[in-house]
């Protein structure tokens, strides 16, 4: 995982600059994905993931704190920031099992 | 709103018909009451509602209620525990009352003019031989609980549905 | 790589707007014998399709507070207050099921994208 971050610094200004305005835009996601095309893909969507998962689920927790604390978030609001970042979580951990099988099954090839 | 802020909002209906209900007993139960601590006849209570905050914020209306929004100011004769005690022992929030909900402004006696009956032999007679009875239709006591009654009613399944809400949100994470 | 659909975000913005339209109901029934008191509430329609216009996608956590109006039409009793049992009670009952609908359709919604995601799982 750690060769992956120093190949997409840029793209990850971009993907974390994208989601933060309203986790329901993802325009952001979009763009900084044709950018990724450019140079390395994989490595580029692999991280704008991470990062689009990261700050979904930085928004449920903040969702659902101020729920608890009466700030005025709805209840239904809360629920549906957690599955969106419960869903993004499910989909970077299954691409990165697809990833390291494929690997693997390279790896076990014998010449 | 808060996660249950309209459940406050239905809550403070209930209480405000409970009072409205207590205040009719108090005056069926009083119709034919000659002498008060005070002196005098029984007078006819009755509760005057008003409308409380209407659509602020959790955090608007508390710091509303710490500045000393006035909760109204009580009538005499009307047990003051009673009815002080719906307002400071709100137990869900801080805040007195629900924004957008309902509270009562105050207890107010009627002073409308006692019911004279001719009777020289009652203790309570004057000079004049009248006796001063309250002045209390049981009529109009009894309608004014019906619309009571029927308020509550309405209230208490408002917060049913509002549950069913609540709960129907829970499932999204199922 | 998106999870979230427009269908899920219109969704959203649907269960927001049924449930300020149940606190306004909880208010005004509550107010029904308050003298004075004016029947709050929106048209749900237009705000929805204007909500669905506007940003495409909502705001942020929390929603935009739509503005209570004075429902016109309905008749004032001497005290002042114009709030009628009837109406309120159906719109209660209305309230319940569009977010009873909306949360079902959301669930719908989010498990179609989830078995997508698991489908080759072992």
């Amino acid at each position: 995982m750690s060769g992956l971050t120093g190949g997409s610094g840029v793209f990850g200004g971009l993907g974390a600059g994208a989601v933060n305005d309203g986790f329901l835009s993802d325009a952001g996601v979009a763009a900084s994905n044709a950018g990724s095309a450019v140079s390395v893909p994989f490595a580029g969507m692999f991280q704008t993931m991470i990062q689009q998962t990261s700050a979904l689920d930085q928004k449920a927790s903040q969702a659902v704190t101020r729920l608890l604390n009466g700030s005025g978030v709805e209840i239904h609001d809360a629920m549906i920031a957690t599955q969106k970042a419960d869903m993004a979580f499910e989909l970077a951990l299954q691409v990165r099992n697809k990833a390291v099988g494929a690997y693997q099954q390279m790896m076990g090839m014998q010449f | 709103m808060n996660l249950f802020g309209v459940m406050d909002v239905s809550a403070s209906a209930l209480r405000a018909e409970r009072v409205r209900a207590e205040v009719v007993a108090s005056n069926m139960a009083n119709a034919e009451t000659t002498r008060t601590p005070d002196g005098g006849p029984y007078q006819r209570h009755h509760v005057v509602f008003e409308a409380e905050g209407g659509g602020g914020s959790f955090q608007e209306s508390l710091v509303n209620e710490m500045n000393g929004a006035p909760n109204g100011s009580f009538g005499s004769g009307f047990n003051r525990t009673l009815v002080g005690g719906f307002g400071l022992s709100n137990g869900l929030t801080a805040a007195n009352g629900a924004p957008g909900g309902v509270g009562v402004a105050g207890v107010i006696s009627d002073a409308s003019a006692p019911l004279m009956r001719y009777d020289p032999q009652h203790p309570d007679a004057g000079a004049d031989g009248f006796v001063a009875y309250p002045d209390i239709n049981p009529l109009t006591e009894m309608v004014d609980l019906m619309g009571a009654t029927r308020s509550y009613g309405m209230n208490a399944s408002a917060i049913t549905a509002e549950k069913g809400m609540i709960s129907s949100s829970l499932d999204l994470l199922k | 790589m998106q999870t979230t659909t427009a269908m899920s975000d219109a969704l959203g913005q649907y269960l927001d707007l049924t449930s300020r339209q149940m606190q306004l109901t909880a208010s005004n029934m509550a107010n029904v014998d308050t003298p004075g008191y004016k029947t709050q509430g929106f048209d749900f329609e237009q705000e929805f399709a204007r909500q669905l216009n506007d940003g495409a996608g909502a705001a942020g956590l929390e929603s935009v507070q739509v503005s209570a109006q004075d429902i016109d039409g309905l008749v004032a009793r001497p005290d002042g207050n114009n709030v009628s049992m009837d109406r309120e009670g159906l719109q209660l009952a209305k309230s319940q099921l569009q977010f009873k609908l909306g949360v079902q359709l959301l669930k719908h919604e989010f498990a179609g994208v989830m078995s997508a995601i698991h489908m080759d799982a072992k």
